[in-house]
């Protein structure tokens, strides 16, 4: 006897396919199967089959007219070179000021002017301007001291050389080594030659050393060095004097470099702009009178 | 001529063995995008669409059913329309009558192709309901429809044409007998006593 039952989804997938004829033999035992035992299963079969046979009742409608094409319009329908060039100009210079957008948004925010970065920068270029950054930065007074009326560029400094720690404060140190250090700490034996490079070498040192006093004219008397009020160490106002000589500053520089470029990158960003959508609207216009010819 | 020779004749830029595959197609293809716009000048706007959509990319056929790579323009071409139109409703252009105010009917329901006018009447409302139901479907379930119910395609030919594996073909064809059942439920009058569904026949 057949049981009265719903159909699932997949079996009225089953039914629907079965009377096309497209299932495997697999699902055909299946199918007949479930036709044998359920009722239900040969009603919805038969129904399926009473729709497909209306739709096929649908009559085929006559084409008001042959739509066979013309050499005009074939003419007409061939692909339009010149709107796919557009298209492509316009596609191409589309992608490239992208390109140079996110180029410029995001690179000056990597390059973006850190200090440690540009004297780094600096260091490969001048050994001797890398050495003079931290002194400036200890004393950035004596920069806005500068008369605002020079020129920026040519802001150059000398300065005298880092007082030599040799522990004498606290008692440290022995009676040979050059006074006027910082107790506790012993820094390296750094001499500086203005346009010159580094050496390491002591001797050398001591006659750079003094090249570079007579050269930028430091006033400071070597004996205040070795009679400061804390044991040794020279005064405030006879360390780190800055002298004015044409030598350029790094860090403006190394700041400008991206400024420079501003104007050309928006010179060529405002060209493909230009490009992009000059080729965009012809490309329509032209494709619209293709449209409107046929 | 045999098709694939017209196929390679056209593809070297011979007009006159496309315009034949035009010849051959234009019914099926003019059908179903009259099936799928429900609008005969939509659907001759789509068919000639198809055609030129056909000659300008025909080098890119590559062999198989060439009604089916039609049919796939077609239909592409009807859901490209389908969503301007719901854009952009269009008014209807049927005369309304000054006297009463109520629509005149569309000329083609009035030509006379020989049928008793009871006849005539009964077999156009009844066609009219089918259609009504087949309007109701989403346009992908209605392309495989018409394409395996009303144009008699296989699966395999359906899959190639609505660029679909042949398990989606199954099912959406499957769902879309469904609702057209149920649409049809409603219609039972017109329906010839044959086709008359009893009460809980439809799943």
């Amino acid at each position: 006897m057949k049981e009265t039952m719903h159909l699932t989804k997949t079996q009225w997938q089953l039914l629907s396919a079965y009377l096309d004829g497209e299932v495997s033999e697999e699902e055909r035992a299946q199918v007949d199967t479930l036709l044998a035992s359920h009722s239900q299963a040969a009603e919805a079969l038969q129904a399926l089959r009473n729709t497909k046979s209306l739709l096929r009742m649908l009559p085929q409608r006559p084409v008001p007219h042959n739509f066979i094409l013309t050499r005009q319009e074939a003419m007409v329908a061939r692909p339009g070179w010149l709107v796919k060039g557009l298209r492509v100009l316009s596609g191409v210079s589309a992608a490239a000021l992208t390109a140079l957008l996110a180029f410029d948004l995001f690179l000056p925010m990597r390059a973006a002017p850190q200090p440690a970065m540009l004297e780094s920068m600096a260091a490969e270029e001048a050994p001797l301007e890398s050495a003079a950054a931290p002194l400036a930065q200890e004393a950035p007074e004596v920069e806005s001291m500068a008369a605002p009326d020079e020129e920026v560029p040519i802001e150059p400094f000398y300065f005298e050389p880092a007082p030599i720690a040799r522990g004498m404060g606290g008692g440290g140190g022995s009676p040979s080594d050059e006074p006027g250090g910082i107790p506790g700490i012993i820094l390296p034996d750094i001499s500086i030659k203005v346009g010159g490079t580094y050496s390491g070498d002591s001797a050398a040192d001591q006659t750079n050393e003094e090249e570079l006093t007579a050269d930028a004219e430091i006033a400071a008397p070597k004996d205040s060095m070795n009679t400061g009020p804390i044991l040794g160490v020279a005064p405030p106002e006879n360390r780190g004097d800055i002298i004015e000589k044409n030598i350029p500053r790094v860090l403006p520089h190394q700041t400008s470099t991206v400024e420079v470029r501003w104007p050309s990158y928006l010179l060529i960003e405002v060209t493909l702009l230009a490009i992009s959508l000059v080729s965009a609207l012809v490309a329509i216009i032209l494709h619209r009178r293709r449209r409107a010819a046929r | 001529m045999d098709e694939s020779v017209l196929i390679q004749q056209a593809q070297k830029g011979d007009l006159d063995a496309f315009n034949q595959l035009v010849m051959l197609y234009q019914t099926q293809v003019y059908n179903l995008s009259c099936r799928m716009m429900s609008d005969t000048m939509l659907a001759d706007d789509v068919t000639q669409e198809t055609f030129i959509n056909a000659y300008q990319h025909l080098k890119s056929f590559r062999g198989g059913s060439f009604r089916a790579w039609l049919l796939r323009i077609a239909s592409n071409n009807c859901y490209d329309e389908l969503r301007r139109t719901k854009r952009k409703p269009a008014q209807d252009l049927n005369p309304v009558d000054p006297d009463s105010g109520e629509e005149v009917e569309d000329p083609v329901w009035l030509t006379d192709d020989g049928e008793l006018p009871e006849d005539f009447v009964h077999s156009r409302e009844l066609e009219d309901a089918i259609q009504r139901c087949i309007d109701q479907l989403q346009a992908q379930f209605k392309a495989i429809l018409i394409m395996v119910d009303v144009q008699g395609m296989d699966y395999k030919e359906a899959s190639q044409a609505a660029d679909t594996p042949v398990g989606t073909i199954r099912s959406r064809l499957a769902r879309a007998r469904d609702r057209v059942q149920r649409c049809l439920q409603g219609f039972t009058e017109l329906l010839p006593a044959k086709y008359r569904l009893k009460d809980g026949n439809a799943r």
